[in-house]
C-alpha cells in the first residue's frame, strides 16, 4: 500500500489529466546515528546530530506551499512532506508528516515523481533540508538513518544532483526546481569508498524536449551553510519572500515569479551581500540545468520599494561626489547625498531611474541623468566615473 | 501603428557583427519585446509597439547593461543609437582573453593576450609593456604544445596563492575564439529568452565559420537551452572532434549520447568519448567542467555494476577543477598554485581569513621548469610550461594596483 501525500487538493484526481503543482518537502533535523558515526570518520565529525533549524526551515516552507502559493496556470496539486525532528521539538506542521528515512526518502520521492509525470504542464517542486556531503563531484543529500551501516554510508544517503539530471529528461513536468538547503564541503576521500546513488534510477519517460530546470542551493560548492538554532535558515527565509513577489517581475500584467525570474533573484541577493563574504546570503547559489521557455512557478505580489545600493567606479570619486536620483516619470523630488567615502544605501520603487553624479573636483568627469533599472529584489549598481 | 526600430552602429576598433540582445520594456518593467540586434548591420525589422514611452536595455558581458530611452508616437520610428552609449574600447568591455596556438606562437600573437588581475584586464603588448600593471622587455621563451593551461601575472610572493590560471584555446589568431567566448559570455549574463533569440545568429555563423571554439560554445547554449538543436550538432561535433584535440566537443557528444533513449551501445561510446576528453586536457569553457562532471556522474550509473576505476578518478579531478574555478568567467579560469594543482579550497574562505592554503605547489613547479620563475613577470604554463615572459634584471615586486 502505497502512503498518501501529506496534503491533496480536494478537487484533483490522480488519474485526471490537467496542469498541477507537486510538492515534496523533506526535512533531516535527527540522525540518532551520526554521533557515534562521527567518532569513527573525520569526515563527518562536524555533522551535528541535531538540527533544529531543518525543522523551522520545513515549516516555513510548508506553510508557504499550502497558503500563499498561487499558480493559475497549475494550482497546488499535491504535498507530502517526510520530517526527522529531534527529541523535545514539536514541528508544528499544518498538515501530517512521515518521518525522514532512507526507505521513506524513495518511496516518497517515487511517488512524487509519478504525480509530477502526469501531465507536461505541470510544476514539480522539491525542497529539502539536513545535512549534506560531497563525494566525487555528486551532492549528496542524507536520511535519518545516516550513519547506521558501519561499512556503508550509501544505503542512508542519495546523489541528488544525477537524479536531477536524471529528471531532466526523464520527467514530462515542463518546470523543475530543486530547493537544496544543506552543506556543500569538499570531497573527502573517506567518502570515497561509499557508492551514493540517485534517487531515481530507471526513469519510465523520455522526454525529448526538457522543460526548465533549475536547483538554487544554500551555499556555494565547498562551504557549509549555517542556521540559528530553532529558527528558519536564511536560505528558506529569502526563498519563501522571493516565491511571494520579490522573485518576480510584471508580465501579461501579472507579477510573476519563474523560472527566469527567480534564479536571476537569488543570485541579486548574492550579489548585494557579497561584500560581507561571511554572511549567509552571499553563498546563495543556483544552477540553471535546463533554460528552456520561462515557467511560471507562482503569482506573486509586486513589493512596494526595495534596497539600492549605488556606487561608484573608482572608488575614491564618491567621497568627492554630490549623488542625486530621480525616479523617471514620477512627480516626486531628487534624493540627494553629499560627499562620503561608502556606497549609497537607500531604497527605491521598482522601475527606471535616473542617476546624477557632480564632483567638487577636477579630477572626475561628472555623470548627468544615467538612466539604470531598478528591480526586485535588490540592486547593486555602479558607475563608472571617467578620469580628466 | 508605430514601430521602433533599433539599430547599433559599428563600434570604434571592431567587432561588427556581434550581435547583441536587446530587451524592450515599458516603463513598468514589463517586457514588449526582445530582439537580436547584430553591431553594424542593418536597422533591425520595426518592432510595432504602440505609442507611448519605451526602455532599451543591451546587455553587454561584464558590464552593466546600457539602457535609454525612447518615445514612439503615433505613425513614427524610433530609432536607438546604442553605440553612443557602449564603451569605446569593445575588447575591454567584453572582458576578453585571447589564447594561444597549437602552432609556434608569433610574436604579433602576443599582443592579443589579455590577463585578468584585481578584477581587470589588461592586454600584454610586447612594446608598451603590460598596460597598467607592470612593464615587460627582454625576450621570451615559446614553446611549443597545444594544451595551453595557464596565462597570469607575475604576483608578489605574497599573492601565488591566488593565481589565476586560465585554459587557453585552441585556435590561432585569436579571433573565433574571441567571437565564441564573447558569444558564450554574451549568452552566460542573458536570460533564456534573450539567449534564444540569439541563437539563430549564432547559428548561421556556425555553419560559416567550421570553428571548433563556436560550435563548443553554440553547443553549451543548445545543451541548455535546445535539446533537438544540440542533437542537430552531432555530425559537426564529431567532425570537428576528430581534427583538433579540443575536449569540449567529445564532452557535448558524450552528453547528447547520455540523454534520451540509451542504448548500451550509446553509453558504452560516451565512456569512450568522455576518456577522450579527459586525455585531452580541461574544457576550454568553464561550463564544460559542469558537462564533464554531470556526463560523468550519469554514466556511472548507466554502467552500474562495471567496474571503470576511471570514471571515479575523473570525477575527483574535476571536482577539485570544479571548486577552484572562476564561474563567473566563459573560460576555464581556476585558482591554484600548478595547473595540475586547483586549490581545493574556493577563494572566499581563503578571503575571510579562516584558511590560507599551503605554497606547496610552488617549488615544484620551479623544480620542474626554469629557476627564473621566482623573477618572471608573466608565467604561462600547461601540461607542459608554454610560455615563459622574463624580465633582464631582478626588480621590486608590485602588485598591480
Amino acid at each position: 500500500m502505497e502512503p498518501e501525500p501529506s496534503w491533496q487538493a480536494p478537487d484533483w484526481q490522480p488519474d485526471k489529466a490537467e496542469a498541477r503543482t507537486h510538492v515534496l518537502v523533506i526535512g533531516v533535523g535527527d540522525y540518532p546515528y551520526l554521533p557515534d558515526r562521527a567518532k569513527k570518520m573525520l569526515a563527518l565529525s562536524s555533522l551535528g546530530a541535531r538540527l533544529t533549524t531543518s525543522v523551522a526551515s520545513t515549516a516555513h516552507f510548508v506553510q508557504w506551499v499550502l497558503a500563499p502559493l498561487r499558480n493559475d496556470a497549475a494550482p497546488l496539486g499535491s504535498l507530502d512532506v517526510l520530517l526527522s525532528a529531534p527529541e523535545g521539538v514539536t514541528p508544528g506542521l499544518p498538515v501530517p508528516a512521515r518521518e525522514a528515512t532512507a526507505d521513506g526518502l524513495r518511496t516518497a520521492f517515487r511517488n512524487w515523481y509519478r504525480r509530477c509525470s502526469q501531465h507536461h504542464g505541470n510544476v514539480a517542486i522539491f525542497y529539502y533540508v539536513g545535512h549534506g556531503l560531497t563525494s566525487h563531484a555528486r551532492q549528496v543529500i542524507t536520511a535519518q538513518e545516516f550513519g547506521r551501516d558501519d561499512l556503508d554510508l550509501s544505503p542512508h544517503a542519495f546523489d541528488i544532483k544525477t537524479t536531477i539530471d536524471l529528471m531532466r529528461d526523464g520527467c514530462p513536468a515542463r518546470v523543475q526546481c530543486y530547493f537544496i538547503d544543506a552543506c556543500r564541503p569538499p570531497s573527502n576521500v573517506q567518502l570515497d569508498p561509499h557508492d551514493f546513488q540517485p534517487l531515481l534510477r530507471a526513469p519510465q519517460h523520455n522526454v525529448s524536449a526538457p522543460g526548465a530546470q533549475f536547483i538554487a542551493y544554500s551555499v556555494y560548492p565547498g562551504t557549509s551553510a549555517r542556521g540559528i538554532e530553532g529558527q528558519p535558515t536564511a536560505f528558506t527565509r529569502w526563498l519563501v519572500r522571493l516565491l511571494n513577489g520579490e522573485g518576480g517581475t510584471q508580465r501579461n500584467r501579472c507579477w510573476e515569479v519563474t523560472t527566469e525570474t527567480l534564479p536571476a533573484a537569488i543570485r541579486r541577493v548574492a550579489e548585494y551581500h557579497a561584500l560581507d563574504a561571511t554572511s549567509d546570503e552571499a553563498k546563495f547559489d543556483v544552477e540553471v540545468t535546463t533554460a528552456a521557455r520561462p515557467g511560471l512557478i507562482a503569482l506573486g505580489t509586486k513589493p512596494q520599494t526595495v534596497p539600492l545600493r549605488l556606487g561608484l567606479s573608482p572608488e575614491d570619486a564618491l567621497a568627492l561626489g554630490h549623488l542625486a536620483l530621480r525616479e523617471v516619470g514620477a512627480s516626486t523630488d531628487d534624493d540627494q547625498r553629499g560627499p562620503a567615502p561608502e556606497p549609497w544605501e537607500t531604497r527605491r520603487s521598482i522601475g527606471y531611474h535616473q542617476f546624477w553624479a557632480r564632483f567638487a573636483s577636477p579630477a572626475f568627469v561628472d555623470i548627468e541623468g544615467e538612466l539604470f533599472t531598478v528591480d526586485s529584489p535588490m540592486r547593486c549598481e555602479t558607475f563608472e566615473v571617467a578620469s580628466r | 501603428m508605430s514601430s521602433l526600430s533599433l539599430r547599433i552602429a559599428p563600434l570604434p576598433g571592431g567587432v561588427s557583427g556581434f550581435p547583441m540582445a536587446v530587451r524592450v520594456r515599458r516603463p513598468d518593467l514589463e517586457v514588449v519585446a526582445v530582439e537580436a540586434v547584430v553591431v553594424g548591420a542593418e536597422p533591425s525589422m520595426p518592432i510595432p509597439v504602440p505609442p507611448g514611452e519605451y526602455f532599451v536595455e543591451a546587455a553587454i558581458p561584464g558590464r552593466p547593461a546600457v539602457t535609454t530611452s525612447v518615445r514612439v508616437d503615433e505613425d513614427a520610428e524610433g530609432v536607438i543609437d546604442l553605440a553612443r552609449r557602449l564603451p569605446a574600447d569593445p575588447g575591454r568591455a567584453l572582458s576578453i582573453a585571447v589564447g594561444a596556438s597549437p602552432e609556434p606562437i608569433r610574436p604579433s600573437t602576443l599582443t592579443r593576450f589579455w590577463v585578468r588581475s584585481n578584477g581587470a584586464w589588461h592586454r600584454l603588448d610586447r612594446r608598451s609593456g603590460v598596460e597598467g600593471v607592470v612593464g615587460w622587455q627582454g625576450p621570451c621563451l615559446v614553446q611549443q604544445g597545444f594544451r595551453f593551461t595557464v596565462l597570469s601575472p607575475s604576483w608578489p610572493e605574497s599573492a601565488w596563492p591566488d593565481l589565476k590560471w586560465l585554459r587557453v584555446g585552441a585556435e590561432v589568431g585569436g579571433s573565433r575564439l574571441l567571437a565564441s567566448q564573447a558569444m558564450l559570455a554574451h549568452m552566460r549574463h542573458l536570460d533564456h529568452t534573450a539567449a534564444r533569440v540569439l541563437l539563430e545568429h549564432v547559428y548561421q555563423t556556425l555553419h560559416r565559420e567550421h570553428s571548433p571554439s563556436l560550435l563548443a560554445a553554440v553547443g553549451y547554449t543548445f545543451a541548455r537551452t535546445d535539446s533537438w538543436r544540440l542533437r542537430e550538432l552531432v555530425p559537426e561535433l564529431q567532425k570537428l572532434g576528430r581534427m583538433v584535440r579540443l575536449p569540449d566537443l567529445k564532452i557535448l557528444e558524450a552528453w547528447t549520447l547520455l540523454q534520451g533513449k540509451r542504448s548500451p551501445m550509446a553509453i558504452l561510446e560516451a565512456g569512450a568519448l568522455l576518456r577522450r576528453a579527459i586525455g585531452e586536457g580541461l574544457p576550454l569553457y568553464t561550463e564544460g567542467l559542469d558537462y564533464l562532471a554531470r556526463a560523468l556522474r550519469l554514466y556511472r550509473v548507466f554502467r552500474e555494476g562495471e567496474a571503470e576505476p576511471w570514471v571515479a578518478t575523473s570525477l575527483r579531478r574535476v571536482e577539485a577543477y570544479n571548486l577552484a574555478a572562476d564561474w563567473s568567467e566563459t573560460l576555464t579560469v581556476f585558482t591554484g598554485l600548478h595547473p595540475d594543482r586547483p586549490r581545493t579550497l574556493p577563494p572566499w574562505l581563503a578571503e575571510v581569513g579562516k584558511r590560507k592554503p599551503r605554497r606547496a605547489g610552488l617549488a615544484d613547479l620551479m623544480r620542474a621548469r626554469v629557476e627564473a620563475l621566482r623573477d618572471g613577470l608573466v608565467v604561462a604554463a600547461a601540461d607542459v610550461l608554454a610560455l615563459l615572459f622574463q624580465r633582464p634584471q631582478r626588480a621590486k615586486r608590485q602588485l598591480p594596483s
